[in-house]
Parts: structure tokens; C-alpha cells; sequence
């Protein structure tokens, strides 16, 4: 059999055409990733404040430093929690800044009550800090009622255990 | 179980707990700190999360057997109940 080996005086140059196999483009612009930064969040946390005054959640943050202040930042929360009340609320946090505010006041998420269960709370959200100085996101949370917890079921803290992950892109503008 | 320990000192208290850890428990709204001898003294009054396990499992077949000592079929409970 025979074979072609391509490189060299084979190698492929210029455009190849879609009729061939190609894309027809002439260049590509480069990836839009330009950095990726995650901060899992494997233990336990609680707390009784309440939605007045929301708490940090222990190491679930992230820092991430924009390469331009026209990028933006692509934020990415999943928190697993539970609570004795009513209702959990999630607020996502940059540096000291509330972000992602809903019309009308509120919270970006929430996990509710539904027999103890634990649940995941979800936020995805495309950031322009307009900056590129290093940028923290963090997650604040508090009950309605009752003690609030991330990573366990409210009513077996021991043996029910889950994760959290906060990750932060870099995109480039 | 730092935090239900801390609630049946202080059924008031604002705080929170790090990793399961008095070292990482931040007293908020000034809320009076609770001291760690104290909280251990009285963690150990606290049943174990096997004991409540067990005693959850009791309280439903206790449950059951009393609806069903009131005339209540098994179909019946599992509709009630779930179980």
C-alpha cells in the first residue's frame, strides 16, 4: 500500500475549500480562554445568620488577575446545600461587591427546604469588572430561618457529605 | 454537631462553623462567644449521628406499628406516610 507522507514539500498550505474538506477560511482568530481558575470546597459549612446580613462561606472563593480591563469574567457556582428553616439564599460577591442582583432586590439563588434534602445552587453569570487587578469571587449565604449549611444535609451532617466549586474564565473582550 | 450544640446553649446565637472545627467558629452580631470547654461539655450530651440514625428508624417502626394498631392498612400508611 502505498503512503503519503504529508510535511515537507507535501505540506498543505493556503485555503482548502469546503468542497475539499476544508473550512474556507483563510485564518482563525485565537481561543477566547484565556484563563481558567477554580477552588473546590470539600468540608462542611454553617452558619445561623440570617438573609439581613449574609456570611462569607469559608473557602469557596476564587481570585482571578484580567490580562485587560475589556475582558470579562465568566463565573461559574455550584454550592450543595440544606437548611433547618425555610430557605437558603446564595449571593455571589465580587471583591465586596454584591453582584448579580435581581430586579426588585433578592438573591442571584436559593435552595429551599424539602425534608432536610440537600441541593445544588446554581449561578453562571458573565462579569465585566473592568479591571486587571486581582478580582476575588466569593460566595455569601444566609438562612431565612434556621441554620444554613453547604456540603451536608441539614439533619445528618456527618454521614451526608457533598462538594462546591466557584470557577472563574478569563474571556478574552 | 458544633452548631446544634452551640444552639442548645444559646438558641439565639448568630455564628458560623468552618469544617466541623472550635477553632474556625466566627461569633456574628454580637453574639457572646461561647467558650470551647464549654461547647465540648456539652457536645458530649448530644447523641452520635449513629444514635439518631438509630433512633429515627425506631420512631418509624414505632410509628407504623401504632397506625396500624388504629385499623390502618399497609396502603394506607404508605399513602400517609411515604414509607
Amino acid at each position: 500500500m502505498a503512503i503519503t507522507r504529508l510535511g515537507g514539500a507535501n505540506a498543505i498550505t493556503g485555503i482548502i475549500p469546503v468542497t475539499n474538506g476544508g473550512t474556507g477560511a483563510s485564518s482563525f482568530s485565537p481561543g477566547k480562554v484565556l484563563q481558567v481558575v477554580q477552588t473546590t470546597k470539600i468540608d462542611h459549612f454553617s452558619t445561623t445568620n440570617n438573609y439581613a446580613s449574609l456570611t462569607d462561606v469559608t473557602g469557596l472563593s476564587v481570585s482571578i488577575t484580567p490580562s485587560s480591563s475589556s475582558n470579562k469574567v465568566f463565573v461559574m457556582v455550584q454550592i450543595m446545600g440544606s437548611v433547618t428553616g425555610t430557605t437558603e439564599f446564595i449571593q455571589l460577591v465580587r471583591d465586596s461587591t454584591n453582584i448579580l442582583i435581581p430586579s426588585g432586590g433578592s438573591f442571584p439563588a436559593t435552595i429551599a427546604n424539602d425534608g432536610g434534602n440537600t441541593y445544588p445552587g446554581t449561578i453562571n453569570f458573565l462579569d465585566t469588572p473592568n479591571t486587571t487587578s486581582a478580582t476575588t469571587y466569593k460566595i455569601k449565604i444566609g438562612a431565612q430561618s434556621g441554620t444554613a449549611h453547604v456540603n451536608a444535609r441539614q439533619d445528618d451532617t456527618t454521614n451526608h457529605r457533598f462538594t462546591s466549586t466557584i470557577t472563574a474564565m478569563e474571556i478574552s473582550a | 454537631m458544633i452548631e446544634k450544640t452551640i444552639l442548645l446553649i444559646n438558641p439565639n446565637a448568630k455564628f458560623s462553623v468552618n469544617a466541623d472545627d472550635l477553632d474556625q467558629i466566627t461569633w456574628l452580631e454580637g453574639t457572646t462567644p461561647i467558650s470551647k470547654a464549654d461547647i465540648e461539655a456539652k457536645m458530649v450530651e448530644l447523641p452520635t449521628a449513629e444514635e439518631e440514625v438509630a433512633q429515627k428508624e425506631t420512631d418509624a417502626a414505632s410509628g407504623k406499628q401504632k397506625l396500624k394498631d388504629l385499623g390502618l392498612s399497609d396502603a394506607e400508611i404508605k399513602a400517609l406516610t411515604g414509607a
